[in-house]
């Protein structure tokens, strides 16, 4: 079972595209945290993901290092492994949390909307001031600490024209895992989509000039839509879960499936202190996506994630019109990109994506160059 | 905007994990790749022992649906299928390159000569370039029994089963020792590939080696198949290679 834990809904952000309700400031207690982690664990037999998540996680500093020496007492008597995230806007971070974070293995991803133009269009502070230099600054530190860390940007309309000069200037700050996300709640237009694929067209020509070069990156969503095709199987066996395998706990304690649907109360599952009450959610519901059903790519597709759904169309079983032109546009351009890489054998592409050791050897690859450069 | 659903019959030009599985010369040339490279014996154990468990238990299907699509474009018309056919023999060709994948660097014939020479003067040999042909060839292609068979086009196939001539990149006449580099082919969508290049897609310098141990019982010849990595990397492999062949010639006091 893996749980997000709203830390606080504080943040010393105000972005533009937020989902999280600030209006009345909570922290989450220890006593809450604790409960949710004895809630987790109860439901899982061998691991747990714990995401530490807000509002900004770090302004809970303390909180994270008190869930996590819990998690390792519970590790030391029933051998359950626990293993940790984070998404933050980065501004907290220093070099203490940061060592930290890396004895105890916290993943951190960065929310950061790539050049200046793109992000400060949206992610300002509290005060409606503007955040790049910010957080542009806190890059290097970052990765210093954590070489593997992943960057989160998130696209929006206004601000989709950015985007190809934003993932280049991620890949030059050092970032090896750019995860682009679609902000389905804003207002897309046919306008903006064509501007997007635009982006998504010379995106992919720098994906195949990295690959024949044989740069070692992740950008998202091409490679999750090449493996969406690759590794078919799996990935059309694992829709939406909504509650089975992950569940949200709110900063009081209550618990929705999903961090996006934390607003909606008709979704609430329950509470830390009397348990969940309600766990059937989402069910493949074959009927509401009729017209899906005859989709050569509908196993490849979000159209089954219900918190895309429910930001799109504000149903949780309702698929919007804008996530089905947008999946067909990168399906399409991430499937002719793959098919032009597979043609030329590149190996960068061949491990990424077909060889299931690729990310443990990778790793193996990099610290003996390391290494090798050291010695020399 | 509206839904619309994306044509049943479109199909993503590149293989998924469980098609690709099922050839396994591809699953061979990953696996070779990573043992050329840092990965330690025990992970490539591991993923051998994984993949080719896999290949072994789809092999026989994958093959059958290929001649099974093959055969449902066949009747459409006769250059749709002849374009198909070509580009099935293309990709056989591709797939069964066992080192394709990793292009970083590899020899030219110069620099390998380079190297032949230089290696065999070592040993006293005194190589001639391009000096000695040896005509009929045949290969005892009824000794390969490797799955790959099954997947090369018959036009390959074909050219294999003839009779070839093989000009040696370095022989010494006095003491009848030859070495032959072949290098990875630059063109493989020609119709009829030299036995050069079918040597070297097919892996069969071992079938040609035993080719010219049987009917060229005086000469000492060896094969050797170009290896692609990076350029240092590819010169000690050769040079090793030359070594060890030059070694037994030594032991075998063919050379002194």
């Amino acid at each position: 079972m893996n749980i997000s834990l709203h830390l606080t809904n504080r943040c010393n952000f105000s972005c533009k595209y937020c989902y999280v309700n600030k209006e009345n400031p909570i922290d989450m207690s220890w006593d809450t945290a604790k409960k949710a982690i004895d809630m987790a664990v109860k439901m899982s037999s061998t691991k747990t993901g714990i995401s530490f998540f807000g509002g900004e996680p770090l302004l809970r500093k303390d909180l994270i290092k008190e869930i996590v020496t819990y998690c390792e007492e519970i590790h030391q008597k029933t051998n359950i492994k626990f293993y940790y995230n984070m998404t933050s806007n980065g501004t907290l971070l220093d070099e203490d949390f940061l060592i930290y974070a890396r004895q105890k293995r916290i993943s951190i991803a960065l929310s950061h909307d790539g050049i200046r133009e793109a992000h400060d269009a949206n992610r300002v502070t509290k005060n409606q001031k503007v955040s790049f230099d910010m957080v542009d600054e806190k890059c290097e530190l970052l990765l210093k600490y954590n070489p593997y860390a992943s960057v989160i940007m998130v696209l929006n309309p206004n601000t989709a024209e950015y985007v190809y000069k934003s993932v280049v200037h991620l890949f030059n700050k050092g970032f090896k895992y750019i995860i682009m996300s679609m902000n389905y709640g804003a207002a897309w237009d046919d306008k903006a989509l064509k501007v997007l694929k635009n982006q998504y067209k010379k995106l992919s020509k720098l994906y195949y000039e990295k690959s024949m070069a044989n740069e070692k990156f992740f950008l998202a969503p091409f490679d999750y839509k090449i493996l969406s095709h690759v590794d078919n199987e799996k990935f059309k066996s694992s829709p939406c879960s909504l509650g089975k395998s992950h569940l949200t706990i709110t900063a009081d304690g209550s618990i929705y499936p999903c961090t996006q649907l934390i607003n909606d109360e008709n979704l609430l599952m329950g509470h830390v202190e009397s348990g969940i009450t309600r766990t059937a959610f989402y069910e493949d519901k074959e009927a509401s996506k009729k017209p899906c059903l005859e989709c050569a790519i509908k196993d490849r597709c979000n159209h089954t994630c219900s918190c895309i759904n429910k930001q799109a169309s504000g149903d949780i079983y309702k698929i919007s019109p804008v996530l089905c032109a947008h999946e067909k546009m990168i399906i399409f351009i991430t499937d002719a990109l793959a098919a032009k890489l597979y043609k030329a054998k590149n190996k960068t592409f061949l491990n990424k994506h077909y060889n299931e050791l690729y990310p443990f050897t990778s790793v193996i690859e990099d610290l003996l160059k390391k290494k090798e450069e050291k010695t020399q | 905007m509206k839904i619309k659903p994306v044509n049943k019959k479109y199909r993503p030009d590149y293989p998924s994990k469980n098609e690709i599985l099922k050839k396994p010369s591809f699953v061979m040339q990953i696996c070779r790749q990573w043992n050329k490279k840092v990965i330690k014996a025990s992970a490539v154990g591991l993923i051998l022992s994984m993949l080719l468990t896999a290949c072994e238990k789809e092999e026989q299907g994958s093959y059958t649906i290929q001649n099974e699509e093959t055969e449902k474009f066949s009747f459409f018309d006769k250059g749709k299928k002849l374009e198909k056919r070509r580009k099935e023999i293309l990709e056989s060709r591709m797939l069964l390159m066992p080192t394709a994948i990793m292009q970083p660097y590899q020899l030219t014939e110069e620099e390998a000569w380079n190297i032949i020479e230089r290696k065999a003067r070592e040993y006293g040999l005194e190589f001639e370039h391009n000096s000695m042909t040896i005509d009929n060839i045949v290969l005892e292609l009824d000794n390969y029994n490797n799955p790959e068979k099954d997947l090369m086009p018959k036009e390959d196939l074909k050219q294999l089963k003839e009779s070839h001539s093989l000009t040696l990149d370095g022989y010494d006449e006095t003491k009848k020792v030859g070495i032959e580099y072949i290098a990875l082919p630059t063109d493989l969508t020609k119709k009829e590939l030299n036995l050069e290049e079918l040597i070297y897609i097919y892996q069969l310098s071992g079938l040609l080696n035993d080719a010219l141990k049987e009917n060229h019982e005086d000469k000492h010849i060896k094969i050797i198949i170009g290896t692609t990595y990076n350029k240092k990397n590819v010169e000690e492999i050769l040079e090793k290679q030359l070594d060890e062949f030059f070694t037994q010639l030594k032991e075998e006091k063919i050379i002194e």
